[in-house]
């Protein structure tokens, strides 16, 4: 039969992109070419644009950046714990997994109230 | 011809590509589409209006006229912009938006009404990670949204894309915590199983269900980026940021992949806590009202509308949302993120999982 479960993944995925492409090359060759100095110029309420090249912005979206990464990680080893929970508690080991799980968990939320305390979490600090 | 058609060896191919062909029409060909046209009606009725009704009967065919005055559009590509990236990003927003589609289980089990030898998932890819893969690919969207505001060079596009990610990363964090406790009441990260898990209890009715529901269902619009999380495109301030710069088919690109993210996210919705296809809760299944859902091969429609239908609902509450609600203000959205969805998430975790080590069940 079907070769393997992720077959489907790949059809649709080259499905999609052939769409995608498809959408974008004939844009590209049924529309109009009527391109102008002024027409091509960035967007920016009619006044010459600065651009974004020197543009600076807040520490603050680096700092979000790096705790979503700890935290995400986190995460991710909370799924494999709750996956297999279930069969802790059926070979009656629920406490042992409960134990474990809370004091991963207890360590995630000591690191949520350290950035909370030092005002990671408040933007307008 | 008809033999060759519905010999064994071919049919499972005919059935395969017809899974994937189905999804995918439905998907690009009608779902989106007709949401589109749904939103501006919707809009249009909220504030007094009458809304688009010239374009086919009820104007239900404005998004195909839209579609090809895009595609007639001219192909502009501004001047201060980095080319491959800018045509990448619209790509990238369209692609991974429907990628989550392939393990979406859209029905129960079905031999077709006998056709096929063994039950077959009525699901393009049945993954048993389709919850790792969802999370996975949607991930991705942020890359999109990213490179779009990078590679415009525009000060409006760099700080909407800014804002799209912090907002993006932070409440998927949050939902991130929701499904940890969908996986906790599972016990699997198999989309199908999980639908199974739930035929004598949606996990709506149950206490931490309800708790997560409450965490995703934000993390879903803020995943979206529509209102009331709607920061990134602030028409007002930021001249719909990340996308500033784009316009015909590469706009349209973006445009579609917002609908299809909001049906994959409604979807799963439907699939953690709304017991999928399943006809009712507390155990009334399609069985136990005496439907045959393998009875014919076209039986499993009727399973696949109500699962189409509780999709559509959230589909609507989308909407009306948007048309509803006002927007945030940029600290309050982080602070709904970091201070309330993720400490409750992480309260919530505990509280399953005390619940079915002490409690004997959720």
């Amino acid at each position: 039969m079907l070769t393997s479960d992720y077959l489907g993944v790949f059809v649709l995925l080259a499905l999609e992109v052939v769409t995608g492409v498809g959408a974008l090359g004939a844009s590209y060759f049924l529309g109009a070419r009527r391109q102008s100095p002024r027409k091509t110029s960035p967007y920016e309420c009619g006044i010459p644009s600065e651009g974004a090249e020197n543009q600076r912005f807040s520490v603050k979206f680096y700092l979000v950046a790096v705790s979503f990464i700890l935290f995400d990680i986190e995460a991710v080893f909370l799924i494999p714990w709750a996956l297999s929970y279930q069969d802790f508690v059926h070979s009656s080991h629920g406490v042992y997994a409960f134990v474990m799980g809370m004091i991963f968990l207890g360590v995630l939320t000591l690191g949520l109230v350290y950035e909370w305390r030092k005002g990671l979490l408040d933007w307008n600090k | 011809m008809i033999n060759i058609v519905l010999s064994a060896s071919v049919l499972p191919w005919v059935f395969f590509f017809g899974k994937i062909l189905f999804i995918f029409t439905l998907g690009f060909g009608v779902i989106a589409p007709v949401m589109i046209w749904v939103e501006r009606r919707v809009a249009a009725f909220v504030q007094d209006r009458v809304g688009p009704n010239r374009v086919g009967p009820l104007g239900l065919l404005q998004s195909l006229a839209d579609g090809i005055k895009l595609l007639l559009k001219e192909d502009l590509r501004p001047d201060e912009v980095r080319p491959f990236f800018f045509i990448l990003a619209p790509a990238l927003a369209a692609v991974p938006a429907a990628m989550a589609f392939a393990v979406v289980p859209f029905g129960p089990e079905t031999t077709l009404g006998g056709l096929l030898a063994e039950p077959a998932r009525l699901q393009i890819a049945p993954l048993n990670v389709g919850l790792l893969y969802v999370l996975a690919i949607g991930s991705l969207a942020v890359y999109s949204i990213a490179l779009a505001g990078w590679a415009s060079n525009n000060k409006f596009s760099v700080m909407g894309s800014l804002r799209a990610s912090a907002q993006m990363i932070s409440y998927e964090l949050a939902m991130g915590m929701a499904v940890v406790a969908v996986i906790l009441m599972s016990g699997s990260v198999d989309l199908y199983d999980i639908v199974k898990a739930q035929t004598n209890h949606w996990f709506i009715f149950t206490i931490p269900g309800f708790i997560a529901f409450l965490i995703f269902v934000p993390a879903m619009f803020a995943e979206t980026n529509r209102t009331p999380f709607d920061l990134p495109e602030a028409e007002a301030e930021l001249v719909v940021g990340f996308h500033t710069e784009y316009s015909g088919m590469k706009f349209g690109l973006f445009f579609l992949a917002e609908y299809v993210n909001m049906t994959t996210l409604s979807a799963m919705c439907v699939l953690f806590f709304f017991g999928g296809w399943e006809f009712l809760p507390f155990g009334l299944t399609w069985e136990g009202i005496g439907y045959q859902v393998d009875q014919h091969w076209f039986s499993w429609v009727i399973p696949f509308a109500w699962f189409a239908a509780k999709v559509a609902f959230f589909l609507f509450v989308f909407v009306w949302v948007r048309w509803t609600l006002p927007r945030f203000r940029y600290d309050q959205l982080m602070g709904l993120g970091w201070k309330t969805l993720v400490p409750i998430g992480i309260a919530n975790i505990a509280l399953v999982a005390g619940l079915i080590t002490f409690g004997g069940g959720f």
